[in-house]
């Protein structure tokens, strides 16, 4: 990024290239709605190449990233909040009872989804920071703005939702 | 860094696919950071332009507004003035670059005007002889008070130089002109010019040719 500062284009493109994957999955599952994701996911890459002045390394270029991404969510769940609790219902109400979805690999896979599009936003992005992105649970904190403790909390109410998902198969 | 992973929990995270972003928006954005980056330097060249501008005119300001200084300093050494006089070598060390708060008068020296930094306006003048240069060096003690107030007395007593070295007459041209008088008939004028001639150049031997020409017969 640093590089980037200094006008090194390329610098840039290496950067995108390593974060494009995982950053673009974090913030579709966030929002489930692929357009909105594409136009959240550009918006968080537009705040980078505008920032770039102002970027100092006080952190790992993951940890900004994703504080970016956040507050774009926030501000999105902010917006669309009535939108999404239906869309969660949708998913959640349909998921269990599709006859299509017959072999277990689907189901196992059913279930997962579906657990995961019903965790609370935070408990979510929680996941998705530390699972997508590779956070720690302080760099989530430092993400998301939050303690380290109420991070924590964040995680392990997700993985136990996640992981009780799982098992039920 | 704490990995709170369960591995069930990945490897199910991980069959709901990779999605990617389509290859328009991968486009759209790497098209937008580098013009972001080319939007930095064309802003940059007009200001670099402008600020190397500025310092050359703040420069070239600076050097005119010393040049008179400069001249100054140049131009008083073509004064003539014996080589060793010691009043000589006393203003030749108030003369110095350093910005002038006595306002000195500008010391004639020859061994200062050897290094001239500034060409002068002037053509220089050629090096007088030395009982002129002595007469010139009392005349420019004299005038040394009104040169003190004066930016450049120099041009004025270049000029006197010249004349006065116009009038200086060789032995062999005060010889032929006395010859001259002599041929035109002019006998009495030829004798004042003789007489002159042999009081100023007392130890002056004539051949007999010259002899011939310049005595009356």
């Amino acid at each position: 990024m640093l590089a980037y500062r200094d006008g090194n284009a390329g610098a840039f493109e290496t950067l995108y290239t390593r974060h494009r994957g995982r950053l673009y999955r974090f913030v579709l599952r966030s929002v489930k709605a692929r357009g909105v994701a594409e136009e959240l996911f550009q918006e968080v890459w537009m705040r980078v190449i505008e920032a770039r002045e102002r970027y100092a390394p006080q952190a790992r270029f993951t940890t900004w990233l994703y504080t970016i991404a956040h507050n774009l969510l926030t501000d999105h769940w902010r917006k669309k909040g009535l939108t999404l609790v239906e869309l969660d219902e949708d998913v959640h109400a349909a998921a269990p009872d599709d006859p299509a979805r017959s072999a277990e690999a689907r189901q196992a896979l059913s279930r997962f989804a579906a657990a995961l599009d019903a965790l609370p936003p935070l408990q979510r992005q929680a996941f998705l920071m530390h699972e997508e992105g590779g956070l720690s649970i302080a760099e989530i904190a430092a993400a998301t703005g939050a303690n380290e403790e109420a991070a924590k909390s964040r995680l392990r109410y997700a993985m136990a939702r996640l992981k009780s998902a799982v098992d039920d198969g | 860094m704490a990995d709170e992973r369960d591995p069930k929990v990945s490897r199910s995270y991980r069959e709901m696919g990779s999605e990617e972003p389509p290859r328009e928006l991968d486009d759209a954005i790497l098209a937008a950071s580098r013009r972001a980056i080319s939007r930095k330097r064309s802003w940059y060249a007009p200001v670099a332009l402008a600020a190397t501008l500025v310092l050359v005119v703040a420069v070239t300001v600076q050097v005119e507004r010393r040049k008179p200084e400069e001249e100054r300093v140049t131009r008083a050494p073509e004064q003539p003035k014996p080589m060793n006089a010691p009043a000589q070598v006393q203003q030749e060390r108030q003369f110095t670059p350093e910005p002038p708060p006595s306002r000195e008068p500008p010391a004639p020296s020859a061994k200062s005007a050897a290094p001239v930094p500034v060409p002068a306006p002037a053509p220089q003048a050629a090096e007088p002889p030395r009982e002129l240069a002595k007469s010139n060096e009392q005349a420019a003690g004299a005038r040394s008070d009104a040169a003190r107030d004066s930016a450049s007395p120099a041009p004025a007593m270049r000029r006197e130089a010249r004349q006065m070295e116009s009038k200086v007459e060789t032995p062999e041209a005060a010889l032929e002109r006395i010859a001259e008088l002599r041929k035109q008939g002019k006998q009495e004028e030829a004798d004042k010019a003789l007489a002159e001639f042999r009081r100023r150049y007392p130890g002056y031997v004539l051949s007999d040719e010259m002899k011939a020409k310049v005595e009356r017969k």
